[in-house]
């Protein structure tokens, strides 16, 4: 498993259990609760109802309602609060509903939070972390099937996540509570009742550090959240047609490796971004302008592949909404154009 | 096609120039013959013409870079052609009725895929496929691209043959030769001959060979007593000449250029004023014989060091800076010397070539006689033979003298002198 290739940062490394996603996420939050007593969490209906989705679950039950705390209707009211705790000496863990909510919270994320260490000479730090359901798939239509992490990934002061996997959901997360500056972790919808192997106890997975989730030698498929899994099984079909692709799991969307990335375009000379977000100005183009901008650049010998989402608001139509956004059989199509030079 | 504006090679030495004006807009019409631009270049100022008539395009913006020789400056596009803008690769839509000249700014399209690939130097071609022939010295344009349009890529490349050409099966074997020889390089064209300088042996030459990797064939050859030649009886430089003669007319080798390093230069001096041998042009790096004083510390150094330890001090006499000495130098030098006889024969000839540690031949007249060009390279800190030995000379013989570098040009300016190598190639042609 390339999931154990992280387990040097393990403190306890125990063996692994089979846990969904969600389960990772809560799991961390419990032993950050556990660990630190400056650890709370806040969000709209995390208490008694438990998250959105079900991520909180029970734990107000463990840690009580001081600790686990129900916000108003107002994202930018509950933003604010943790903020200001965050400044004070606290360590918020802020719940959204949906990552499409952020919108109205933006003022404390990008003109709060981003900057308190900057503009006050470094007295204060922002520790805060924001956990945002994100994707589509769901069908939730427009307003809630976003992927919005790039542009937060444009704001310097704030640090961008999106675990692929449970192992990482767990890794990252604590690595985010410990961090000195606001971190925002993406979260997958449709990846909450994903399973896999979970080790037991604390462990940490180092932010802005991409993984090569399986190496090839024919082209660097580079993918986040819920496409890296589409990009394994894509690889996965290109094998059996004698293509290997490379994957890439970039984990962390600011700050972005780009000693990795660029390393494995080096080997493979081609590469395909695939990115739910929408294609244009996405993560996808800044990762192809990186590498363009790289010494990698005189090992291309094909041009870069974006695959984003549509440029257009996600349609509730189930059909459309999955044509809106990569699915396996276009990154199929795109790498085998990228290698037998179709492009 | 539209017809490439290239920069032109104006005279013999210049491998780069500047445009300091254009005469003709972009976009603008001009007539074949018409005023084009000036040009500038080390030497002289000159105006360029129009290589056809049409509409010019793509051209690149006078700056104070200089743009090398054979580059694209622009584009001549005649009446049915349509001009695609390259540089940022913003596509432009075609109207199926009138295809446009796109006089005004081009029409953005997101959703199109880009027309042209056409970048640079004119041929469509990956970054990946301009490296490769960048470092292999491949003229893109000769190539067939197998990418969509005809682009080239990586594997479109051919890589360069191979340096080491086995020892042929038939007749003696190397070995047993007098005189050792390798073909450094095989293939059509005019073969270099390298003859190396005291000391060294035909391996030294590997790098200068990979550094100019268009510069054709290359039959290097071990001097007499030095690498896996053996040591002949008439050791004078002479000898040394009728001996790699004899080697040249054994590998039927009639003619080719010649460059020598050194004692090497010498050598090729005197096999270029042979009539056997055909010399279509004379390259000295450092050459010897062109004055009496040489560094005696160093030949006797080099004959009395036994280990890598008191190899060092004395090899790095022969670099402006010791930093430079290649790491396999000192190993390459002593090797030889394990085997019987290498040593004597060494400093026997050494005997005869440097009494009284001073250069007893002189090939400074011979030279100045020599018809085919002739180039002397020297650096200005060469410990062991002094540059003011390349003062006074002929004048038909071209001196590069370069500064902050040693006895060994073909190290500390490997890229130097391979680009001098195929420049003077070329210039015979």
């Amino acid at each position: 498993m390339s999931t154990r290739t992280n387990m040097e940062t393990a403190v306890v490394a125990a063996a692994p259990r089979n846990l969904t996603y969600a389960q990772a996420i809560q799991e961390a939050m419990a032993i950050a609760m556990e660990r630190d007593p400056r650890v709370f969490l806040m969000g709209e209906d995390i208490g008694i109802y438990g998250g959105a989705f079900q991520v909180t679950g029970d734990l107000v039950h463990r840690f009580g309602e001081d600790r686990v705390m129900d916000t108003p209707i107002s994202e930018l009211g509950g933003a604010g609060v943790a903020v200001g705790a965050a400044m004070t000496g606290m360590r918020p863990i802020f719940e959204f509903q949906f990552s499409d909510f952020a919108a109205l919270a933006m003022e404390q994320i990008v003109n709060q939070a981003a900057k308190m260490r900057y503009m006050l000479g470094g007295a204060v730090s922002v520790p805060l972390v924001m956990r945002l359901p994100a994707g589509s798939g769901t069908g939730a239509a427009a307003q809630h099937s976003q992927s919005l992490e790039a542009w937060f990934g444009h704001v310097p002061g704030l640090k961008v996540l999106q675990p692929a996997t449970p192992y990482d959901a767990k890794g990252l997360l604590l690595a985010a509570v410990e961090d000195p500056d606001p971190v925002l972790i993406f979260e997958h919808k449709l990846l909450y009742k994903m399973t896999g192997d979970v080790p037991e106890g604390y462990y940490t997975v180092p932010i802005g550090r991409a993984e090569i989730k399986r190496p090839g030698r024919d082209v660097t498929v580079v993918a986040s959240s819920i496409m890296v899994h589409r990009a394994l099984e894509a690889a996965t079909q290109l094998a059996a047609e004698g293509i290997e692709a490379e994957v890439i799991d970039l984990r962390s969307i600011r700050p972005l490796d780009g000693r990795t990335l660029i390393d494995s375009v080096k080997r493979t000379t081609r590469l395909v971004c695939v990115y739910e977000g929408v294609k244009t100005l996405g993560v996808g183009a800044e990762v192809s302008a990186l590498i363009a901008e790289s010494e990698a650049f005189d090992y291309l010998d094909a041009p870069i592949v974006r695959l984003g989402g549509a440029d257009c608001p996600l349609p509730y139509n189930p059909q459309l909404e999955k044509a809106a956004v990569p699915q396996v059989e276009d990154i199929v199509a795109a790498v085998r154009a990228s290698v037998r030079a179709r492009v | 096609m539209p017809t490439e504006v290239i920069l032109p090679r104006v005279d013999m030495d210049m491998t780069a120039g500047k445009i300091v004006r254009w005469y003709v807009d972009e976009g603008a019409e001009v007539k074949k013959g018409a005023l084009l631009f000036d040009l500038e270049t080390s030497k002289a100022a000159m105006e360029i013409e129009a290589p056809a008539s049409g509409v010019l395009r793509g051209v690149v913006p006078v700056t104070d870079e200089e743009i090398p020789v054979g580059q694209v400056v622009g584009w001549i596009y005649g009446p049915d052609e349509v001009y695609e803008p390259a540089v940022a690769a913003v596509p432009v839509k075609q109207s199926a009725g009138a295809p446009a000249k796109s006089t005004g700014g081009a029409q953005f399209d997101a959703q199109q895929t880009v027309q042209s690939v056409v970048v640079g130097t004119g041929v469509a071609a990956t970054p990946l496929a301009r490296r490769l022939a960048r470092e292999r010295g491949i003229d893109l344009s000769a190539l067939a691209g197998s990418g969509v349009r005809g682009r080239i890529q990586g594997g479109d490349v051919p890589r360069p043959a191979p340096l080491w050409k086995p020892a042929p099966q038939t007749g003696t074997v190397a070995e047993s030769r007098a005189v050792h020889r390798v073909w450094l390089r095989t293939g059509a064209g005019v073969p270099t001959v390298m003859l190396h300088g005291f000391g060294s042996e035909l391996d030294s030459w590997r790098p200068l060979v990979i550094a100019a990797p268009a510069a054709g064939p290359v039959l290097a050859v071990d001097l007499p007593a030095h690498g896996k030649s053996v040591p002949i009886s008439s050791s004078n430089l002479a000898g040394l000449a009728d001996a790699v003669a004899g080697a040249l007319a054994e590998e039927g080798v009639t003619s080719g250029h010649l460059l020598g390093h050194s004692l090497g230069g010498a050598v090729a001096t005197l096999l270029a004023a042979r009539a056997e041998f055909a010399a279509r042009s004379l390259l000295l790096i450092s050459s010897g014989g062109l004055g009496s004083e040489i560094k005696g510390a160093f030949i006797d150094g080099f004959l009395a060091a036994q280990t890598a330890e008191s190899l060092r001090p004395v090899l790095a006499m022969a670099v402006a800076d010791p930093e430079r000495l290649p790491r396999d130098f000192i190993a390459a030098s002593l090797r030889p010397r394990q085997r019987e006889g290498y040593l004597a024969g060494l400093t026997a000839l050494a005997a005869t070539l440097f009494p009284n540690r001073q250069q007893a031949f002189s090939i400074r007249d011979r030279l100045g006689a020599l018809s085919m060009p002739k180039r002397l390279i020297f650096g200005s800190e060469d410990g062991i033979i002094p540059p003011t030995h390349a003062s006074g000379l002929a004048g038909s013989v071209g001196v590069h003298l370069f500064p902050g570098i040693g006895h060994l040009p073909q190290v500390e300016a490997l890229q130097d002198v391979a680009s001098i190598w195929l420049e003077v190639i070329r210039s015979v042609g």
